[in-house]
């Protein structure tokens, strides 16, 4: 395996759940899946599992915050169930670049959709799934829920600008 | 002197100039989409400073062409006195993690670094100050941590913008006494302190940027203030920007540490 420097190897380690276990049962073993340069092994002896989770969940909560800004309406459906459902998705999931706050966004709103919570927000959904698909055009039934108030339905009509950036139109198809 | 972390929402606010604030801080990254106009009428107005959260000068290898571009482009729009990022890394080789981490105190950081400051202080035609950051890991290396800053601060001819509330959280988390680290700092590197109120989540302090500076805050400070000489003191309320009458009170509190409150 190529040898990386103590930077790399930390950042593997800061972005991958299952390798921060096998630290903290066989450091040795956890430098070698890192693909530790062994001059770097001083410092990664000293490294405290549990302070290097602690810091790993502080940039897990950063890509909360972005996630929320995407899915404002299925994090808030998701109540005080958000943090453990994030945590558990994204502890083993690290997004690809580029765009990767799309994608993790996108991903995590699969995985919840996938555990047929019925707490995903079709419309955020439909918007992520766009985003990341790279088509120029789409279109798609949503029936949206409003506490407290009949579901409403529409179409949600995608286009991409030549730019890139998507953009979005909704058109009520009534009560 | 004393200053506050620029954000959109307090626009309106500062544009009565309210008294007492002598500089702002900008974060480069929000600018990085556009603003010039914003920030000529601001630097108009006021002392401006750029400060960077993802130069990562930690990373081994070449900075992020892009961005320092971007960095660049914004620090000529503000013509700010100096600049500023962190000791620390935020991206690998392989990927950006979205966030401030540490790096291990060793020589061979201390060049990667300094190479870096070096390189963005010359392509921004502007001094640099590095601050230290919070983290839950602490790193060793062949230096001590004060030893590395010391010798950071000299090598790439650059000054310290000492956190407070970073050194304090760290202190408590890793167990040291703050004011025997800062004793261990040449006190002509501090140039320019942050301050803001910590947080306590699972037994541990953390930056939550969110909360009113708490009064051990108030009191490290005004030790660094006595130690050092000091230009600027920043209110960094980043993640919940309080009423304004609270904010007032929070530079209230910082003007105490230089006793002109």
């Amino acid at each position: 395996m190529e040898r990386v420097d103590f930077i790399t190897a930390f950042g593997r380690l800061l972005r991958d759940g299952d390798l921060r276990d096998r630290l903290a049962a066989d450091p040795r073993s956890a430098a070698e899946q890192a693909g530790l340069h062994p001059d770097d092994w001083p410092a990664w002896r000293q490294l405290e599992p549990a302070d290097v989770e602690f810091q790993a969940e502080v940039l897990l909560r950063k890509r909360l915050d972005e996630v929320r800004r995407m899915l404002p309406e299925t994090c808030r459906a998701l109540g005080e169930t958000l943090w453990p459902r994030f945590h558990a998705y994204a502890r083993k999931h690290w997004p690809a670049e580029p765009e990767a706050k799309i994608r993790d966004a996108a991903q995590f709103c699969r995985q919840l959709a996938a555990q047929a919570t019925g707490l995903v927000c079709a419309a955020e959904r439909n918007r992520l799934d766009f985003a990341v698909s790279g088509r120029r055009f789409a279109v798609r039934r949503v029936r949206l829920k409003n506490a407290g108030e009949a579901d409403r339905v529409g179409l949600q009509f995608f286009r991409r600008r030549r730019d890139g950036r998507p953009m979005e139109i909704f058109i009520g198809l009534g009560w | 002197m004393i200053g506050l972390g620029y954000r959109r929402e307090l626009a309106a606010w500062l544009e009565t100039k309210p008294a007492g604030i002598d500089f702002l801080e900008i974060t480069a990254e929000h600018f990085f989409q556009g603003g010039e106009k914003q920030l000529a009428r601001l630097a108009g107005q006021y002392r401006l400073l750029v400060h960077g959260l993802g130069l990562s000068l930690g990373t081994p290898g070449d900075l992020d062409p892009a961005r320092l571009e971007q960095f660049a482009r914004v620090v000529g729009w503000a013509k700010p006195e100096w600049i500023s990022d962190h000791i620390a890394f935020t991206r690998t080789a392989e990927a950006d993690l979205g966030h401030l981490n540490p790096v291990p105190p060793t020589r061979q950081m201390l060049q990667i670094i300094a190479g870096h400051v070096r390189e963005v202080s010359q392509r921004c035609g502007k001094p640099m100050l590095l601050e230290n950051i919070t983290s839950h890991v602490r790193l060793t290396g062949d230096l001590a941590e004060t030893d590395f800053i010391n010798r950071l601060c000299e090598r790439a001819e650059c000054g310290l913008l000492l956190d407070v509330t970073n050194l304090f959280i760290n202190s408590r988390n890793h167990g040291y006494d703050p004011l025997a680290w800062l004793r261990e700092i040449e006190p002509r590197h501090i140039r320019q302190l942050h301050l803001v109120g910590y947080a306590r989540e699972g037994g541990r302090h953390i930056d939550s940027h969110d909360a009113p500076v708490q009064e051990e805050l108030i009191e490290l400070a005004g030790a660094v203030v006595a130690y050092a000489p000091v230009q600027a003191i920043i209110l960094e309320r980043d993640d919940e920007s309080p009423p304004i009458p609270e904010l007032q009170q929070e530079l209230a509190k910082l003007r105490r540490i230089r006793g002109t409150g």
